[in-house]
């Protein structure tokens, strides 16, 4: 997935006002609790096929750290 | 003879191959129960078949409740061997926390579909004369989620909200052909479901979970004791009720 299609896909998906980039810390928006982690896991699993465990969840701050749990094998610039 | 005791009574219990199924399996036959077992996994259920109590007499049937057209067969073949039914465990349950916003139509059929409508059909099967005893009692494993409110949990409760009522209505139809039918709503419980389920929503969330149980969370067998008291003949004028098992989860 190009990087951009999938900023814009995730900011839909977490219903945020404000543009992601990939250094956006994610924990800190305002859109950001405990069901949003549901959401970005069925999110991951809908458009990667891949079942990501809560517990990668836990270093995840910035979007960029979220590529890096979902693969940065599955983006294109 | 101790009121409490399941001897010379033949129970029916789903869900048999882990969890709350298969504690109560094993309790009802410690209390002197001989059991027909239900589930899908043989190797699970054989698990459980070598837990029970010695001595106990137990069959096992190995289907997908929610779609087998020949359960009533299945069962009447059972009930040849071990005799009429007088009791029944519905403990087969599926469970999904999910944003609201990813619940699709198909989630809700699933959950309903194994929650609900196979213990209603199974309840039906049983409650006809051919396979019933004199008297029997049918208990179906509810949900505290049926009665509060929880994140992520709309089909589940929903499901687990229908097994509350459906039990109530089973109940009044039920009486005159003298079976007894409630329903369990356990709070959260050390079994395989709450193990996945903690897995999913993360250890902050499980966390959040775990404090609101003032007597913690519960064990399988507390389960399976309140389902041997509603089985037994010492719950002999209870029916269309819900026993709250939770700790305390819903007290506040």
């Amino acid at each position: 997935m190009k990087t951009s299609v999938f900023l814009e896909k995730l900011q839909e998906e977490l219903e945020e006002d404000q543009t992601l980039t990939l250094d956006t810390n994610l924990k800190a928006l305002e859109s950001y609790d405990s069901i949003s982690l549901l959401s970005v896991i069925a999110f991951v699993d809908e458009n990667f096929d891949k079942k990501i465990d809560t517990k990668h969840f836990k270093d995840v701050e910035t979007v960029s750290d979220l590529m890096n749990v979902i693969g940065k094998e599955n983006f294109e610039d | 003879m101790n009121p409490f005791s399941l001897k010379d009574k033949t129970i029916l219990i789903t869900g048999a191959s882990s969890g709350i199924g298969r504690s109560c399996s094993v309790e009802c036959s410690r209390s002197g129960a001989d059991l027909i077992l239900v589930a899908r996994n043989e190797e699970e259920l054989q698990k459980t078949v070598s837990l029970l109590a010695p001595g106990s007499k137990a069959e096992i049937i190995i289907a997908d409740i929610t779609n087998a057209e020949n359960l009533e067969e299945l069962i009447a073949e059972k009930v040849s061997v071990l005799g009429k039914i007088s009791g029944f465990i519905h403990c087969a349950g599926i469970e999904k926390t999910l944003p609201l916003k990813k619940h699709t139509p198909q989630l809700y059929t699933d959950i309903f579909a194994v929650n609900v409508i196979s213990g209603f059909e199974i309840a039906k099967i049983l409650s006809l004369k051919k396979y019933k005893n004199e008297t029997s009692s049918f208990v179906f494993i509810s949900s505290v989620a049926g009665m509060v409110g929880e994140i992520g949990k709309a089909a589940y409760s929903a499901s687990k909200g229908a097994v509350i009522s459906g039990a109530r209505s089973l109940a009044m139809e039920l009486s005159r052909s003298g079976v007894r039918v409630n329903s369990i709503s356990p709070a959260m419980v050390n079994t395989p479901i709450l193990e996945k389920m903690f897995e999913n929503i993360g250890e902050a969330a499980a966390e959040e979970i775990l404090k609101k149980h003032p007597l913690g969370i519960g064990q399988p067998e507390d389960v399976a004791n309140a389902c041997i008291f509603l089985l037994s003949d010492a719950s002999k004028w209870i029916t269309g009720s819900n026993l709250v098992v939770d700790g305390g989860y819903s007290a506040h």
